[in-house]
């Protein structure tokens, strides 16, 4: 645990060294939920009828959505971008020669993107609050379970890619691209029955999508878990599929790289 | 050594570093990817440890010197298990680097040559309180020994500066000093006195013969190119050339083996190296 705290310290020194950056960050959330608001102003009723499951407000749906898209963002593309920065700036070497499994390293190397992330998500329910979203009949049992299926699920997506980045060295523009797709065709930023069939059927096989609803429904809807369970098994599902399969995908690749001598520059 | 399960009683430890048979090779492409598509035979590029036998007794320090590409670093990093050798086997106070790897780094202090592993945006101090706390230190553990590796290799006044603004020659000090804050009782040194100027290289010399080996009974593997470091301070040395070991022994045994008793090691690794 001392380990964990002390990579999660060393991140955020780092992150806040860019002052500017890092308030950048916060401004741009605060931008985003502002551009919603007033998008959502917008539309109006005119989607009403695909949003009536959630209440019917536009601005409190995307918001739901910006907030999981953010911290799931978090969980798969903060540990690709924390794995290849070490791997390109050569620190990977002296931390791999450290008492410490590789794998708790790889783990701990996300571990402060995780925690900014549900900071992030933390400010854009309060700036979403600011601007009239209403959570007075959220459940949050059933948000703090949908939460926690959702970060192991897409902490698995993130140590699978974090495998290949380990494999192919770079990779990080083509998983961003892929995981804003998910957020798109999961429903992030309107419901997935906007789409045609094809893509509904799609957004069916990914984990987002249940992450979304689920949210919303235990947000805005005050869903109990009982009343979410078909969700909750999906994502569970994914869960148990996912995480240890990308450990043993992490696995594979660390000794891969260790075999080939690539897990850090020759 | 049983399946790599550590010390088993006085031989081993007698030997803290033992290197058997390792071979190890680097090639062109990904060898699953091609071997399972194409069935096309892989193109070998370097030989980097060609059946290396190796031990290193408690308490010495063997000198490694070769060209560049002998293999040097790469035997190193086997050693601090980073990467995994092709076959044989090399171990660590008796731990096995590939079957006990974990159990392997708790033993190894490591200095890389390569000085630009370090996080810039840290100050040096937050730098080694860093590794200092991957390393179990207490916070007053840390603190005395960041005072004192400070003292050593005078970082005092580099230790709060911002990493990024430090010479090459104060970076690598900061990696003699990571190198060196768990204490370890085996040291594998890469080109430690790399960039620094000829004081300060003399004084790290004299601080890792008579401290660390003398004193601390350290066993320290230094692979190094300035022959002149090598032959000053090392009870052993080895000569390694395109993955194979030419030589091993003491400065005497080495002339003798190179058939001129007054050689020096210039004129000894000449010898092997064009044999």
């Amino acid at each position: 645990m001392r380990k964990i705290f002390s990579f999660i310290k060393r991140d955020f020194l780092i992150d806040t060294s860019y002052t500017i950056s890092f308030c950048i960050r916060w401004v741009g959330i605060a931008i985003s939920v502002f551009m919603f608001y007033y998008l959502s102003g917008l539309i109006g009723g005119k989607g009403e009828g695909y949003l009536l499951k959630y209440g019917g407000n536009y601005f409190s749906f995307v918001l739901i959505g910006l907030v999981a898209a953010s911290y799931l963002d978090s969980a798969v593309n903060g540990l690709i971008n924390s794995v290849s920065r070490e791997h390109w700036s050569g620190t990977l070497e002296p931390l791999l020669a450290v008492p410490m499994k590789t794998m708790g390293i790889i783990f701990s190397l996300g571990a402060y993107n995780l925690m900014m992330g549900f900071l992030a998500a933390g400010f854009f329910l309060f700036l979403g609050a600011i601007f009239g979203a209403d959570f007075s009949s959220a459940n949050l049992l059933s948000v703090l379970v949908i939460g926690l299926l959702a970060t192991v699920s897409f902490l698995s997506v993130g140590i699978g890619a974090a495998a290949c980045i380990i494999i192919l060295k770079k990779g990080d523009p083509l998983a961003g691209t892929l995981t804003n797709l998910m957020w798109l065709l999961g429903g992030a930023y309107f419901p997935v029955t906007v789409f045609p069939q094809p893509l509904q059927k799609l957004a069916m096989f990914l984990p987002s999508t249940y992450v979304f609803e689920g949210l919303r429904l235990a947000f805005l809807k005050g869903y109990s878990i009982g009343m979410l369970q078909d969700i909750l098994v999906v994502l569970a599902g994914f869960a148990v599929l996912l995480f240890p399969l990308s450990l043993f995908v992490l696995k594979k690749a660390i000794r891969y790289t260790k075999k080939r001598g690539t897990i850090v520059f020759a | 050594m049983r399946n790599g399960q550590g010390p088993i009683g006085k031989e081993l430890m007698e030997y803290p570093i033992q290197i058997s048979h390792l071979n190890k090779n680097f090639y062109s492409k990904p060898p699953w990817c091609l071997s399972a598509i194409f069935s096309l035979p892989l193109k070998k590029i370097i030989t980097a440890c060609d059946g290396i036998n190796l031990t290193i007794r408690q308490g010495k320090l063997l000198g490694l010197v070769g060209p560049n590409g002998s293999g040097k670093t790469t035997l190193i990093r086997i050693l601090a298990t980073i990467i995994l050798p092709d076959s044989g086997s090399a171990s660590i106070n008796g731990f096995d680097v590939v079957k006990k790897g974990l159990e392997a780094r708790r033993h190894i202090g490591l200095v890389t040559g390569e000085n630009k592993n370090f996080y810039i945006r840290l100050t040096g101090r937050q730098n080694l309180e860093f590794y200092a706390a991957l390393y179990n230190l207490s916070k007053a553990q840390m603190k005395e020994k960041i005072k004192y590796l400070a003292n050593v290799f005078e970082l005092s006044e580099y230790l709060d500066n911002m990493f990024q603004e430090n010479s090459q020659g104060v970076r690598q000090r900061f990696a003699l000093a990571r190198g060196l804050l768990n204490d370890a009782p085996v040291l594998l040194l890469d080109e430690p006195t790399k960039n620094l100027d000829p004081q300060m290289a003399q004084r790290v010399r004299t601080f890792i013969r008579e401290e660390l080996v003398k004193k601390r009974n350290k066993t320290v593997l230094m692979a190094s190119h300035f022959l002149e470091e090598v032959s000053d301070i090392s009870d052993e040395i080895a000569i390694l050339d395109r993955g194979r070991l030419k030589a091993q022994g003491t400065l005497e045994s080495l002339r003798r083996q190179a058939g001129d008793p007054s050689a020096d090691l210039k004129e000894i690794y000449d010898f092997f190296i064009a044999t």
